[in-house]
């Protein structure tokens, strides 16, 4: 998976994984509670800045993510921003038209909450982003063992993660299979072939969980999954960052 | 001589199956030996490694580790699994954690070793195995000579008695195989009892000292690979007469 390699190769993937977090967890709680456009939009550039230049994720990817992300929050805000209705606009409206029967209008106040949405949204979204292409997954378990989060919660987390990998694993395997013995020749034969492969899928995935857990037993697994955690070298250069992007944010609330 | 193990008239059945994977198996297992476990597909090789860590409970007869009655008591399987090691048909099965490292930390944690403790045997595990290099790279991203090789370095960090490695070798390019007999080679010059399951008859031939072959859950032959060689009875009733073809049959003595 494209994410987990950036998370594994980048030049931050030694720092601790704590102010890693703080950092995108403060930008992406500021985007949410000062809810200015402004300062979301800063967030954006900003958490591209260190994702990009501090981090050395390439651009593309990074860009390419948000843009994946973008084509979902731009299509949930066009339903905020434009009204569809049976009965013609009571209010002043910017715009107005009609299909057929119904009425399409939009109004100020549909598109500035729409603007401060999408501002938000992205900001908070640019801010994970750079969360999850700098820390792997591995670290912030150890992260969350740390902050003595429940074992079980822990437990979960870790397996879902190796066994989305087992379960991406067995369906490519699967998959080629199929499509070698042209499963996927034609519409019908699609629908076939994908209805045998989600049922055999969930077997296979089943029978190697009980395989798992032999194996963990075998190596006298007692209830938890204890692992070393891992090493992590001081950052004073992102904790600086992070604490000017903060201060920026806060900022432009403040002067706007 | 007191034996690794010795199973008694073993017999066991998995839910639902009428047919036992093990039916009425009685062999020892001689410690200290380069031992290939031969049998076809179903023989029942894998059921008998699950026997003898403790994962499986036969369902009739006796096994003996050390000379003592298996213990199904929580401390005495603590105490089985530190001393019997498995690594796993497909590592796949075996590797959990996100990172080589951590999952190699896994067992000697359970053992209750200290973080100290335990890094020192993550770090002479990985040495042993040639892993150090990909202590921080996520498990999933490793070839399968790699993963094989990690594996068995999970289990070696808690450094076994006897390992019973299960058709490590089928899955691996013969230039992985030779790093894992590389690593084979020293657990056995430290003692070690080895026990491989294999369907490579050259493993016999070439590298093992003892060689078992299972037939329908029952065992077919035990004795030196000098023994199995010389006796056409048995090669003919095992089958194994019939794929002994790419392997030089004369015996030195
Ligand atoms: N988890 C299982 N559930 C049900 N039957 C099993 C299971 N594992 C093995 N068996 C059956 O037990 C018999 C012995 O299998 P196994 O020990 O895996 O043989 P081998 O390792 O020599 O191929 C086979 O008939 C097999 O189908
Ligand atoms: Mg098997």
């Amino acid at each position: 998976m494209l994410i987990d390699r950036f998370a594994y190769g980048n030049r931050l993937r030694h720092t601790d994984p704590a102010l890693k977090t703080a950092v995108s967890l403060a930008v992406l709680v500021l985007c949410l509670v000062l809810d200015t456009p402004a300062a979301s939009l800063f967030a954006l550039g900003w958490m591209s800045l260190l994702a990009v230049a501090v981090a050395r994720v390439p651009v593309r990817v990074f860009a390419g993510i948000l843009l994946g992300e973008s084509t979902f929050l731009a299509l949930a805000t066009v339903g905020i921003a434009v009204t569809v209705s049976v009965a013609p606009p009571s209010a002043e409206t910017l715009w107005r038209g009609h299909i057929g029967a119904l009425w399409v209008f939009g109004t100020a106040n549909g598109l500035s909450v729409a603007a401060h949405t999408v501002s938000r949204a992205i900001g908070a979204t640019a801010a994970m982003n750079f969360l999850a292409l700098t820390t792997p997954l591995v670290d912030l378990v150890a992260l969350m063992r740390r902050l003595h989060v429940p074992d079980a919660l822990i437990d979960i987390t870790a397996t879902v993660y190796r066994a989305t990998f087992l379960l991406l694993d067995n369906f490519n395997q699967m998959y080629t299979a199929q499509q070698c013995r042209l499963g996927y020749i034609s519409a019908r034969r699609s629908m076939q072939s994908a209805a045998l492969l989600g049922g055999n899928l969930f077997i296979k995935t089943f029978q190697k969980g009980k395989r798992l857990q032999l194996a963990l037993d075998a190596r006298g697994f007692e209830g938890t999954l204890r692992v070393l955690p891992a090493q992590y070298r001081p950052n004073p250069v992102l904790a600086v960052w992070g604490i000017i992007g903060v201060t920026a944010m806060l900022g432009i609330r403040i002067l706007l | 001589m007191t034996f690794a193990f010795e199973f008694s008239n073993v017999q066991f059945r998995y839910d639902g199956l009428s047919d036992c994977a093990l039916c009425g198996l009685t062999v020892a297992i001689p410690p200290g030996e380069k031992i290939a476990v031969l049998g076809r597909n179903g023989s029942g090789k894998s059921t008998f490694f699950l026997h003898c860590n403790g994962l499986l409970r036969p369902q009739y007869g006796e096994i003996r580790f050390g000379g003592k009655p298996l213990s199904y008591a929580r401390a005495d399987l603590r105490q089985l699994r530190r001393r019997v090691g498995i690594v796993f048909q497909n590592p796949d099965d075996q590797l959990f954690s996100a990172s080589v490292g951590q999952d190699i930390s896994f067992g000697p944690l359970n053992l209750g070793f200290s973080s100290a403790e335990t890094e020192e045997r993550v770090r002479q595990a990985a040495e042993l195995c040639g892993v150090t290099h990909l202590l921080d790279r996520p498990t999933h991203a490793l070839s399968g000579g790699e993963k094989a090789r990690v594996a068995m370095a999970g289990v070696l960090a808690m450094e076994p008695s006897v390992l019973l490695a299960d058709e490590l070798l089928s899955a691996i390019d013969p230039w992985a195989r030779l790093d894992i007999f590389d690593i084979l080679q020293t657990l056995y010059d430290r003692g070690t009892t080895i026990l491989l399951a294999t369907h490579d008859l050259s493993v016999v031939r070439y590298w093992a000292t003892y060689v078992i072959v299972l037939q329908k859950g029952k065992i077919a032959f035990s004795g030196t690979p000098a023994q199995l060689l010389q006796n056409s009875s048995v090669l003919e009733a095992t089958e194994l007469s019939k794929i002994w073809w790419n392997v030089d049959m004369t015996v030195e003595e």
